[in-house]
């Protein structure tokens, strides 16, 4: 008889690859329906609960591509990529590259960055709660802390650079959007998708402040920063840069030599 | 397990009802929350569940223990779920007697046994370990299923009857579950509820199936059919009054149609009990 682990394992590769296994091995057939059959109705529910996962993590891309083509588009991404998480809300990391790799979506490049944006969308909305930075708090610093100077992003933050004008995109497909249609040849742009508070949030980026933030993310000390910046891009000046950002939210926290504050 | 504050029929708490729940403060005497929804690190979910557990008692309702699993249990969503539950108070926890991970793939689903001793000493240890986790003890719901495996060795009641007994744990009997059980392998329901000790059941759910013509399923997407609420009147018959819910995940109408529901469940535990009382 087979033991539980054996079952499970079976089960489990019979919904996401059902040519691996005979369901026959551990499935009674029933008048009705072969093992097989049975198996089926399970892998159809999974099938049905990550797609309905993917179409609410990224009900943008599920818009511009029409329900059947998402649909298959989801069914190739599911048997990809199994779910490894117990909580929906992971599922759909790797969405927006499998779109990018996907041949018949060539014609439509914008998407991956659009499938990008979504996700930061997800993950911010569900980040966690964090208060503004008030500028007085630095003041506490001492000379000697400077070179120890980290800033931090809130929680929420994720940066996105695109060649496409996808909060354009984005927000032309909300559906209380006035507007559908955007120019692609317009440009793309640099964007923060965070949350304020509750407030949701996609601020498009000045290249100043994409080059500083994205410094700020990578975990450079504010010093190195203010050394290295000015030198490749003149135009960048991160001391007035950063109070800018604290101002804005975009920057939230400080920590010294890893500690955060 | 026994909190007077969860008593009559409640409502499963969905985004889609939060502002009407907060802007109308509908006479509901408890929320289940699904706790899987609430285990993000912030964010409006959480702010509006604060909102609305100031104003009600609340259960949470949880699909991810995967307790049956031969894979290791999941102790970070173990301890996220005690957090949560510290944090809103929330009179019990409840989550089901299926598996949902093998070999770290997961099927984010309820997937149903093998009633063979061997899976009941597994999931019942598992429970055990799961309640020393979170400090309390769980509340167990019986799942819909749709398949039976070869190795069955006893009916699905006998296979839940041992695993809580050995485990200890209290018992949320889902009555459509057990309805659509029946009516897929085929068995009477009424001797499913007859086995179950009383003391152990602490809520009844309460939902609508989708008939596919040769198989129901348990799919949270309409009212409670007639031969379900039938049953649930053998079940007030047999276990008395208890917290019942109604749940509905798929296609989520007005919070009306929940209320008018609940009213119906409502009125069947009257019913009954004058019934009885007569």
């Amino acid at each position: 008889m087979l033991k539980l682990h054996e079952i499970q394992s079976q089960f489990m590769q019979g919904l996401y690859a059902p040519h691996m296994v005979n369901a026959g091995d551990f499935i009674q057939a029933r008048a009705s329906h072969s093992a097989t059959q049975s198996l089926q109705a399970y892998r159809q529910s999974l099938i049905g609960h990550l797609t309905q996962a993917l179409s609410e993590i990224y009900p943008v891309c599920l818009r511009l591509l029409g329900e059947i083509f998402f649909d298959k588009l989801s069914l190739r991404y599911i048997k990809d990529h199994p779910s490894s998480s117990l909580n929906l809300h992971d599922y759909g990391l790797h969405f927006a590259d499998f779109m990018h790799d996907f041949p018949p979506l060539v014609e439509f490049p914008y998407l991956p960055d659009v499938a990008r944006l979504e996700w930061y969308w997800h993950r911010a909305f569900h980040a966690q709660d964090e208060e503004d930075l008030q500028i007085q708090a630095l003041s506490a610093l001492k000379a000697g802390d400077m070179p120890f100077l980290h800033f931090k992003l809130p929680a929420s933050a994720h940066l996105l650079a695109s060649t496409f004008p996808v909060q354009q995109i984005w927000a032309a497909n909300q559906p209380d959007s006035p507007t559908h249609s955007v120019d692609l040849d317009q440009g793309g742009g640099s964007l923060l998708i965070w949350r304020h508070g509750y407030d949701m949030r996609i601020d498009s980026l000045s290249q100043e402040q994409w080059l500083f933030l994205s410094a700020i993310e990578a975990g450079e000390s504010f010093s190195s920063v203010c050394e290295r910046l000015p030198q490749q891009h003149p135009q960048c000046n991160p001391v007035q840069l950063a109070p800018e950002c604290v101002a804005q939210g975009f920057i939230n926290g400080f920590y010294l030599n890893g500690e955060t504050s | 397990m026994s909190d007077h504050s969860i008593q009559g029929v409640g409502l499963g708490l969905r985004s889609q009802h939060y502002a009407h729940i907060l802007e109308h403060q509908p006479d509901v005497p408890w929320f289940e929350a699904l706790a899987d929804n609430y285990l993000g690190d912030g964010g409006l979910p959480l702010y509006h569940l604060e909102q609305i557990r100031k104003d009600y008692p609340l259960t949470f309702h949880a699909v991810g223990m995967s307790l049956g699993s031969s894979d290791p249990l999941d102790v970070d969503y173990l301890r996220k779920l005690k957090a949560l539950t510290q944090r809103f108070e929330s009179a019990w926890l409840s989550d089901h007697l299926s598996w949902s991970r093998s070999n770290g793939q997961v099927a984010n689903d309820l997937l149903p046994m093998p009633y063979t001793t061997e899976a009941a000493q597994h999931v019942s240890d598992r429970i055990q370990q799961a309640q020393e986790v979170l400090g309390q003890r769980l509340v167990i719901e019986n799942v819909s299923s749709y398949l039976s495996y070869s190795m069955d060795a006893m009916t699905e009641w006998a296979f839940l009857m041992e695993v809580v007994e050995r485990a200890d744990c209290l018992i949320l009997l889902d009555i459509n579950n057990i309805y659509v059980s029946a009516m897929n392998h085929g068995f009477e329901p009424l001797p499913y509820l007859e086995a179950i000790p009383v003391e152990r059941v602490v809520e009844m759910h309460l939902a609508g199936y989708e008939d596919t013509g040769d198989l129901l399923f348990d799919t949270h997407g309409q009212a409670v059919h007639p031969p379900v609420w039938a049953l649930y009147r053998a079940a007030l018959q047999r276990f008395g009054k208890r917290p019942t819910l109604i749940e509905w995940d798929t296609d989520i109408p007005a919070f009306e149609v929940l209320q008018h529901e609940a009213q119906i469940a409502e009125r069947h535990q009257q019913e009954v009990h004058h019934a009885q009382a007569a």
